[in-house]
């Protein structure tokens, strides 16, 4: 069995070393390079330009305000014939009257906490959460794992309904990734999930179909109260 | 039990394993047959252009004139990391292990396939979901893990349909590139039991229906990892259909193989290189999912793997290592736009390399990882055109490694003695004018001769019978340049 010793010695070797260095200096990644949106761009620019790049990567993104949302939940919902959903409603705002106004339309919500496999899961039409984050570059939505909200809400279900508070929205997505230096690994989320449009393929013969393993629509809607 | 047991291999067109042919290996055989296939040809060949072209034009759209220096500050950014590997493996094996992650180590494929195994038996493992990774197919890591009892299934739709129907990966990012929907409806309709249906929607989702129950009873998720983070002990895994996801979120259990190449220093860097990486792949602005991975589940949080085992794997790697003119090979982020941008991979097709990476950095690092004298003809398989430079996110000149893996090969004595022979022969004639001259004249009068009075050659002899059986060479001029210069000057 090689060990960590083992093993590093015989890099450092390879780079003509007998001891790896105590320090590196990496390249610096200057903003002028890398950003490909500008971290002064306009809060209702950004709005507009994450809306536009969420469905240039086939998300279904709809702008709301608060007193909107849940009718705008209940509409989506009857779209795709659902009639099951979990929920992570910590961070939804009047969550228990969302759920009230779920239930009241005849769709069951199947609690999910404390189930480590996702099972189930595997039965619910549709995932409804909040975002950690989200990405006008790219029109990304950035789920990470909590005790509040499960990873597999954003995966399993065949639909994923997520709710993008304007305030989440940044630039660049160096402006999510370049705070995340010097968080201690164990304070990390296990899991960050950086979602950028319904699951694809195009494994046979090139044609895009979705929804192949996660969900086939995602719907995002973006709460826009100033 | 012995080897009548053995895992059924796929084979190529020459009759020889697919990826693990007999060593050395004869590209010529298999190659051959590829051109002779009009259907793969023409399948390839459209695969390949349509991802190229939409390669060019997106990066065009999104960089505009600051491509190239994109380019280079990734390149920087991993030629540092690379030169500096020890530090940042070190940095990042104290992280992944603060952060609740195993993190093992293997020297070669066969210890990490073991080591892989050890932990199987050891957790009672029944059934492993794999999402799409390269260096498993390096290792031969699923055959090993059937035959110790342990269903093993590729959850990546290409990947699962080459290995319902006993076939290889041909290309990095889009592995069954080379096969087409009726060999699917086929597979499916005799290995899954489905109506046969040509329609590629209703196949996916029945691909869809049967490993999701694979997902639900699964104890064991096996994945590559794209990148690896020294600052946090953190691996992402990009993939588009979500069975990267599901493979490191629902079993109890995740095994990841990852080369030690992989390594960018923070997340700050790992940005760089998610923005070049799916554009160049796909010509998209990122995978649907990039999964960033830090240990096992929390313990409040309710779903995710409650143990996260990281081999990490050399498996030949620091033999590019230590030679400062191979390197810059290992920087690669294996988003296949050399193959796609490669004359000679549209036309040879994935297979033809002999090897789990095919293309031009499939030609440069195979002979590297497995010994040049296993592949002497890898690093001819280039027209040195310069596309796969050109096309390249990190900017890994592999012409130029090309080139040396050539020289090497002399050096060697790798090439066979007639080879270097008329190399040596060719070297005096072009160092000497006179010899220069009069062997040109003689080229000149002798191609003359042959050719038909439509001024082509049809058939040439010797060297040129090849050339000359798939098209015509026109004749040379009556007088060359040279003399036509000195006759000009003088009237």
């Amino acid at each position: 069995m090689t060990t960590r010793e083992q093993f590093l010695k015989h890099i450092s070797r390879a780079l003509g070393r007998e001891h790896a260095p105590t320090e590196a200096t990496a390249p610096e990644v200057p903003d002028d390079l890398a950003r490909l949106v500008s971290a002064d761009e306009d809060a209702d620019a950004l709005v507009e330009r994450f809306v536009t790049n969420a469905a240039a990567v086939g998300m279904i993104p709809q702008r709301v305000i608060t007193a909107n949302l849940a009718a705008a939940i209940v509409d989506v919902l009857k779209k795709v014939e659902a009639k099951t959903v979990s929920i992570a409603t910590e961070h939804l705002p009047d969550a228990e009257a969302l759920c009230a106004t779920i239930e009241h339309h005849g769709v069951e919500i199947v609690p999910w906490l404390g189930d480590r496999e996702m099972k189930a899961m595997y039965n619910v039409d549709v995932g409804i959460t909040d975002v950690d984050a989200a990405i006008a570059e790219t029109g990304s939505i950035i789920c990470n794992s909590g005790a509040t909200r499960g990873r597999g809400l954003s995966l399993v279900p065949p639909y994923h309904i997520a709710v993008v508070h304007r305030s989440r929205i940044v630039a660049d997505l160096l402006d999510y990734l370049r705070p995340r230096r010097g968080d201690a690994p164990a304070e990390l989320p296990s899991g960050q999930a950086i979602i950028t449009g319904p699951s694809k393929t195009a494994d046979i013969e090139g044609v895009l179909i979705q929804g192949v393993h996660g969900p086939a629509d995602v719907y995002l809607l973006v709460v826009d109260d100033a | 039990m012995s080897d009548t047991h053995e895992h059924p291999v796929a084979l190529s067109i020459d009759g020889q394993p697919t990826l693990f042919p007999s060593l050395p290996y004869d590209m010529h055989a298999r190659t051959h047959g590829f051109i002779a296939d009009e259907k793969i040809q023409k399948f390839v060949n459209k695969a390949t252009l349509y991802r190229d072209g939409g390669r060019k034009a997106y990066t065009a759209k999104i960089f505009g004139e600051k491509h190239d220096d994109v380019r280079d500050l990734a390149g920087r950014i991993k030629q540092h990391t690379l030169d500096n590997l020890d530090y940042y493996l070190g940095q990042f094996i104290d992280n992944a292990t603060a952060a609740g992650a195993q993190v093992h180590f293997a020297m070669d494929g066969a210890e990490a396939n073991r080591i892989c195994l050890d932990i199987a038996k050891r957790e009672g493992i029944k059934l492993c979901v794999k999402s799409k990774s390269m260096v498993t197919e390096e290792t031969h890591l699923v055959p090993e893990m059937e035959k110790a009892g342990i269903e093993t299934v590729e959850t990546d739709l290409g990947e699962f349909i080459l290995q319902i129907d006993n076939d290889a990966p041909s290309h990095i990012v889009t592995p069954m590139i080379h096969k087409d929907k009726i060999a699917v409806a086929e597979a499916f309709q005799r290995v899954l039991g489905a109506e046969y249906t040509e329609d590629e929607k209703a196949l996916t989702m029945i691909a869809r229906r049967h490993l999701r129950e694979k997902f639900r009873t699964a104890d064991l998720g096996m994945s590559g990892g794209n990148f690896l983070i020294a600052e946090s002990g953190s691996m992402v895994i990009c993939t588009n259909e979500g069975n990267g996801r599901f493979c490191t979120t629902a079993p109890r259990v995740h095994i990841a193989f990852v080369g030690i190449e992989k390594l960018v220093p923070s997340y700050e860097h790992l940005a760089v290189f998610l923005k070049l990486l799916a554009k160049h792949a796909t010509a998209q602005p990122l995978t649907v999912y990039t999964h960033m991975i830090t240990g096992p589940k929390r313990a409040a949080e309710t779903d995710g793997p409650e143990q996260v085992h990281i081999v990490l794997i050399d498996n030949g790697r620091t033999n590019v290592l230590k030679d400062e003119d191979y390197r810059m090979a290992l920087r690669c982020i294996r988003c296949g736009a050399c193959l796609n941008a490669c004359p000679v991979y549209r036309k040879t097709t994935g297979h033809a390399y002999g090897a789990v990476y095919g293309g031009p950095i499939g030609a440069v690092i195979t002979p590297l990882f497995k010994g040049l004298e296993n592949y002497p003809d890898l690093p001819n398989a280039s027209s040195l055109c310069g596309a796969c430079y050109e096309a390249c996110p990190v900017k890994i000149d592999l012409p130029q490694m090309l080139i040396k893996l050539r020289r090497d090969m002399v050096d060697q004595r790798v090439t066979g003695t007639l080879d270097r022979w008329m190399y040596k022969v060719g070297a005096i004639g072009l160092k000497h004018r006179w010899i220069y001259e009069h062997a040109g004249a003689l080229q000149m009068k002798m191609l003359r001769m042959l050719a038909k009075d439509d001024g082509y050659l049809h058939s040439a002899p010797g060297p040129a019978k090849k050339w000359t059986e798939e098209r015509d060479l026109p004749a040379p001029a009556k007088q060359n340049f040279r003399t036509w210069w000195k006759k000009r000057k003088k009237g």
